[in-house]
């Protein structure tokens, strides 16, 4: 049997996509990305901001970032250091797992921050957010992503944690 | 037999067939026509014709010598290729039960000549119940027209209108005689109930009635209602048509007709439902019939396999032309195949565990019968055997670029018809959620309108519990015309 990551509805092996709610099954593992090196020549007269993305993910390769999370509507920013990987949520009196970032400060039970809502990783410069199958859900610039599948994100991304704003801020 | 036929059209094969597909249409044909299960001295004469057929050409060296004897006859060539593609190229040994999906692609070996191409005749059956009444049958009207300037000139169109009783508004005319068919046109009025059954009947006289052409047949209908009561005599009338390789197609116009009924309808006869809420829609299905008539190879088409023991087929769906999913009864009716077009079949299988000592398993292994068109109708055959060896235990994670891409889109048009249900039987928590997903996935495919639609739909399941007016057949209709990999095409 295979379970869907989304919606935990079971198929059988050979499926390829979930029959309840439509996600692709298959593991994309057997693709390899490999990075293009383009001589410098045909980058001139493309515009600037393929050049400014090629050349962040030139740092990336070299520095392992540090995360701050800039609070949208507080103003507030929390730094995150010396760990590789975070998890986003909200600390409840006698709750065993603790988040490593305790969201309730500020408001986070009002906006629908669940108690483990997502975590943060950093892997080999990069770095990804993972819904921890929170209740209201983990938008990425408004797009809302499926919970246990990890995404990249930059520089300047927005996440929402159900209605909390954080904007992701790297520093390398 | 028909006297003159050669022993390679009694089996109905090409004079290239192999021996293996000789033997097969040879047991195929001596089930048919076997004296045990048909009584009657012309079932046995045709099985007598049949082992002679068979002993003949199973010989090499008495084929040999019967080839020469019949050198200066016309030839009997396949007409159409089947190509496989499977999701796997090997079966993994689970002890679970699994999925297999495998793509059928059908295309015509020959080129079409355009004079060659025999006329046809299309039969109109038209709904003149009450709520026909003015836009609605205005719209039917001009279309005609449309389609009777696109024909051509020796093609021939019939046409009855129904409500409670049916009358044949036209008897069968060349579309040359364009005056006396407007005239008609303009004597439609619009009253009454709709009884389907009695309109699909005198269509299907009408198409009987007259002498046997070359060309084709087919019945088209065009109804905005629901029928009541009748509808399995129009099934069992349906199944005749199919069996004279006849295809009805079925066009709902509006909110109110009953799309299920309408889409099993054409399914028994390979043809599908196609949903008419504007009049652009009409005119592009009509633009449509009349580009296919130029192109129509063979009628009456049908497949028919068997599977290793336990093997189940879960879903067939025909991707092009004319998206549906297919009936589940064997032979499968395809329809009909066209030159310059390939007709894409997607099948899903599932297979039971695997046990230790099977080494190969046969998914399908049969044939696609076909009439072609012209050529006397001649009934051919082709064969196909979609069979994988067993090997290894994972499941295959990469399958071939075309399934998946089917298969993405199945799933959504698959979970809109669960939505469906789930409106119908009232669980409409459920059913919102569902058209969530599925919205999600329409975005993932970078189909912004659809996906915009099926949220406007679930708006108004929660506020109104129902659907908008016509919502359900906007979403079924919609993500149906997806599945088609013509369709991105014809966008880009």
């Amino acid at each position: 049997m295979i379970v869907c990551p989304n919606c935990h509805n079971k198929e059988l092996p050979g499926a390829y996509f979930c029959s309840e709610c439509g996600t692709q099954l298959n593991s994309l593992d057997f693709l390899q990305t490999c990075v293009i090196n383009k001589p410098p020549e045909i980058l001139t007269g493309m515009g600037t901001s393929s050049q400014q993305v090629i050349g962040r993910r030139a740092i990336a390769r070299q520095k392992d970032p540090n995360i701050s999370l800039h609070l949208v509507e507080s103003g507030k920013v929390i730094h995150l250091s010396d760990k590789k990987d975070f998890s986003l949520g909200r600390a409840v009196e006698g709750q065993s797992l603790l988040p490593d970032v305790d969201l309730s400060p500020y408001d986070a039970f009002s906006q629908g921050v669940s108690r483990m809502h997502a975590s943060l990783r950093i892997v080999n410069g990069d770095v990804y957010v993972t819904d921890l199958g929170s209740s209201n859900g983990t938008r990425v610039n408004g797009q809302k992503i499926v919970s246990h599948i990890e995404y990249s994100i930059n520089h300047g991304d927005l996440i929402t944690l159900g209605k909390m704003k954080l904007q992701v801020l790297l520093v390398r | 037999m028909k006297s003159g036929e050669t022993w390679y059209e009694v089996l109905e094969i090409s004079d290239q067939a192999s021996a293996v597909e000789i033997r097969q249409a040879y047991y195929e044909k001596a089930r048919h026509y076997h004296p045990d299960s048909n009584p009657g001295d012309l079932a046995k004469e045709w099985f007598l014709q049949v082992q002679q057929a068979y002993e003949t050409l199973s010989d090499p060296e008495k084929r040999k010598e019967y080839d020469k004897t019949i050198q200066n006859r016309k030839e009997v060539k396949d007409q159409v290729d089947v190509n496989v593609l499977t999701s796997s190229e090997t079966i993994p040994r689970l002890t679970e039960t699994q999925i297999i999906y495998a793509i059928l692609e059908v295309k015509t070996l020959k080129k079409p000549e355009r004079t060659k191409v025999p006329q046809g005749h299309i039969c109109l059956v038209i709904d003149r119940s009450t709520s026909m009444k003015g836009a609605r049958i205005a719209m039917v009207r001009e279309n005609i027209i449309l389609l009777i300037n696109h024909l051509r000139k020796n093609d021939q169109i019939s046409i009855i209108t129904f409500n409670d009783k049916a009358d044949i508004l036209l008897t069968p005319t060349p579309v040359e005689q364009v005056n006396e068919i407007k005239e008609k046109l303009d004597q439609i009025t619009c009253s009454g109930s709709t009884e389907l059954y009695k309109g699909l009947k005198a269509g299907a006289d009408l198409l009987w009635g007259k002498p046997a052409t070359k060309g084709f047949n087919q019945l088209i209908l065009l109804t905005d209602g629901h029928t009541y009561g009748d509808e399995n005599a129009c099934y069992e009338l349906a199944k005749k048509l199919q069996s004279r390789g006849i295809k009805l197609s079925a066009l709902g116009i509006g909110n109110e007709w009953n799309d299920i009924f309408l889409d099993k309808l054409a399914n028994i006869t390979g043809g599908n439902s196609t949903f008419i809420s504007k009049t652009e829609d009409l005119k592009t299905y009509i633009k449509d019939l009349s580009d296919s008539v130029l192109v129509r190879a063979a009628e009456g088409v049908s497949m028919d396999y068997q599977s290793s023991p336990g093997v189940e087929t879960s879903s067939i769906f025909r991707l092009q032309p004319e998206v549906t999913a297919l009936l589940m009864e064997k032979p499968v009716p395809l329809g009909e195949f066209y030159y310059h077009k390939k007709s894409i079949f997607l099948l899903a299988f599932t297979v039971p565990p695997v046990s230790e000592d099977q080494k190969n398993i046969s998914l399908a292994n049969g044939k696609i019968r076909y009439e072609l068109l012209g050529l006397d109708k001649q009934k051919m055959n082709v064969f196909f055997d979609i069979s994988l060896p067993v090997e290894g235990t994972k499941v295959n994670e990469n399958p071939p670029r075309e399934i998946l891409e089917a298969l993405s889109k199945i799933s959504i048009y698959q979970m809109q018809e669960k939505a469906n249900a789930e409106v119908r039987t009232g669980n409409l928590d459920q059913a919102i959620e569902r058209l969530g997903s599925i919205s999600t996935q329409l975005f993932k495919l970078g189909n912004i309108e659809m996906a915009q639609k099926v949220i406007q739909e679930a708006e108004s399941l929660k506020k109104d519990k129902k659907y908008s007016m016509d919502g359900d057949k906007q979403l079924k209709y919609g993500t149906r015309a997806l599945i088609s990999p013509e369709t991105e095409k014809r966008e880009s």
